[in-house]
């Protein structure tokens, strides 16, 4: 049942807050999770995304939508009159948009995207926290993340002596 | 976000992933964060050898030799893609490595330089105001106290300027408070003259150490004799968390601790001395078990340099050259590569061979591991777990492409 009209065939996806979103099959397969799921046959109604509320199930989707390959229904006029790079460029400012959201947000966006399993989101989600990591100091990797310094003065001290050279 | 009660805001996963798209310095950094950092970091085994392994598996070793036209040389594993013929290692001249701590490196060559490989920077050390011995050269590098380093040297007859007083042999106990007290009328007998360079002021200065919580004077003036028979110049020295140790005449360790200004002193192993055994395994059987079950070496050694001038290990176009470090099949993987099996090891105690040797070639702290040459194998023993990997042949270090015939002396990791 899982391949009957590649393209065509919908999906159900609910969130635990009872939405219910009916997306491509192609566009659920962004995430590796479905994908399984759907490839093991335990997709026959709707699945449930439990963790992820509609809000950010919504995005989610919006970015598949978006970053679903273009060969498929629509895909064939696209890729005749857009040349590739300008598409790719087109993404990126598309991404970059996108990511623009709060700080909360994007944190669930993460979470979602690692669930799901879809390493773009995931890539894209998190760069901005890469980021922060590498280019900070620990007191504001600290605040970034709401984390709390749990060591006592010498701990941190032995740490950094056992790692001194990332100190550098 | 509300922080969660672990002090991460991630769950374990997306944290670990997200860590493990970090360069290695930063994950190493970032165990500072907080303590379900530091367990991520350390539980996940990818990140902890990212941790230890920046650019590579394993970085290599700094090998000198004896007989060669290059007195050292730096080994790395070789890479998918070739390194190209006979390359010089980084340093200036012909430099020999005398010790490496903390990512530098202490050269002699007329003269003593301290080297950052990482970066091709070196400085030559001026020459000290006053002689000094040739043996006892230490470098004292520990960038969690500060990034300037020392190195320390012993002058010429320092030790001995005072009369002996053989009388003492036994521990004299700290001078607090007894230090007044009468029996001890010449508390400074046993002040400990060293020279001292430091890279903050660039000039050799004198520092007298005052004797610490063991310093028996017998050891004192052990260090200060000549020792009865030959036992070559000084024989090695470390620095180990803010102390400098140095393996000294008649067996002596001197355990020089700047940051108070004192010293200690022990006997080594070798007379009766109270040490424990503490660690006992016999070697040769892993040696026979190599020649025996021709285990596959994992390192192909390189010698890792070039013709021209100091290359900088850390160039992007040496990159290239290494493998990477989480695909390379020639990558140090601690965890499971090449661990030699000693299953039913009894079986090969009578075939163990006679001329079996084994030597250290150099310590790799951090990992609590030695590099050893084990009868010509080139094995990482990890003291913690008793284990042994095999990385290559040392006959492989020998090799030079103008001259093959040379002698590896001396290593360091």
């Amino acid at each position: 049942m899982a391949t009957r009209e590649a393209g065509k065939k919908m999906i159900m996806l609910k969130s635990p807050d009872g939405m219910e979103f009916e997306v491509e099959e192609a566009v659920a397969m962004e995430s590796q999770t479905i994908r399984k799921m759907i490839e093991d046959d335990c997709a026959d109604t709707a699945i449930l995304i439990p963790n992820i509320n509609s809000k950010i199930l919504s995005r989610v989707i919006e970015y598949c939508n978006k970053h679903v390959p273009t060969t498929g229904a629509t895909g064939a006029a696209a890729s005749d009159t857009v040349a590739p790079a300008a598409l790719a460029e087109d993404l990126k400012i598309w991404d970059a948009e996108f990511i623009k959201v709060n700080r909360a947000t994007r944190f669930n966006l993460i979470q979602a995207a690692s669930y799901l399993n879809i390493k773009g989101l995931l890539d894209l989600t998190s760069q901005t926290t890469i980021d922060t990591i590498s280019d900070n100091s620990l007191e504001e990797i600290r605040s970034f993340l709401s984390t709390k310094n749990d060591y006592l003065p010498e701990e941190e001290q032995t740490i950094r002596r056992e790692n001194q050279w990332a100190f550098q | 976000m509300d922080p969660a009660s672990d002090g991460t805001c991630f769950p374990y996963d997306v944290l670990l992933d997200i860590l493990r798209r970090l360069p290695g310095r930063d994950i190493c950094a970032s165990q500072c964060v907080c303590r379900a950092w530091r367990d991520i970091v350390n539980d996940d085994h990818w990140l902890s050898l990212e941790r230890y392994f920046p650019r590579r598996a394993f970085p290599g070793l700094f090998v000198n030799k004896t007989g060669c036209r290059s007195d050292t040389s730096f080994f790395a594993p070789s890479a998918t893609r070739g390194a190209s013929g006979f390359r010089r290692p980084v340093y200036p001249h012909q430099a020999r490595v005398l010790q490496s701590y903390n990512g530098l490196l202490l050269l002699e060559e007329w003269g003593y330089y301290v080297l950052n490989p990482a970066t091709a920077r070196y400085a030559r050390l001026p020459r000290p105001l006053k002689p000094w011995c040739s043996y006892g050269v230490s470098l004292a590098f520990d960038p969690a106290v500060s990034l300037h380093y020392h190195v320390f040297l012993f002058p010429k007859g320092g030790l001995l300027k005072e009369p002996l007083m053989a009388a003492s042999t036994q521990c004299q106990v700290p001078p607090f408070g007894e230090a007044q007290a009468e029996e001890f009328e010449e508390p400074k007998k046993n002040v400990l003259s060293m020279l001292m360079y430091s890279s903050c002021t660039g000039r050799w200065e004198d520092r007298e150490f005052m004797p610490g919580l063991c310093a028996p004077g017998h050891l004192y003036d052990m260090v200060g004799r000549t020792p009865e028979r030959y036992e070559g110049p000084f024989h090695s020295s470390n620095y180990w968390r803010g102390s400098v140790y140095m393996h000294c005449h008649n067996n002596v360790l001197v355990i020089l601790r700047p940051s108070k200004g004192t010293y200690d002193m022990l006997q080594l192993p070798g007379e009766p001395c109270g040490w424990a055994l503490a660690h006992d395994v016999d070697l040769n059987l892993h040696g026979h078990v190599i020649r025996t079950l021709k285990i596959q070496p994992k390192m192909i050694w390189k010698i890792v340099g070039s013709n021209g001038g100091p290359v900088s290990l850390s160039d992007d176009d040496a990159e290239d050259d290494w493998a990477t470090p989480h695909d390379s099949e020639y990558s140090w993987d601690s965890d499971e590569d090449n661990f030699i099996d000693m299953v039913g090891g009894a079986g090969h105690h009578e075939s163990v061979e006679q001329g079996a040797y084994c030597s250290i070639m150099g310590f790799h702290p951090h990992k609590n591991a030695l590099i050893l040459d084990l009868s010509g194998a080139v094995v990482v023993y990890h003291l913690d777990m008793s284990r042994m990997q095999y990385l290559g042949d040392a006959d492989e270090l020998d090799k030079d492409n103008s001259q093959p015939a040379c002698c590896v002396e001396d290593s360091f990791i």
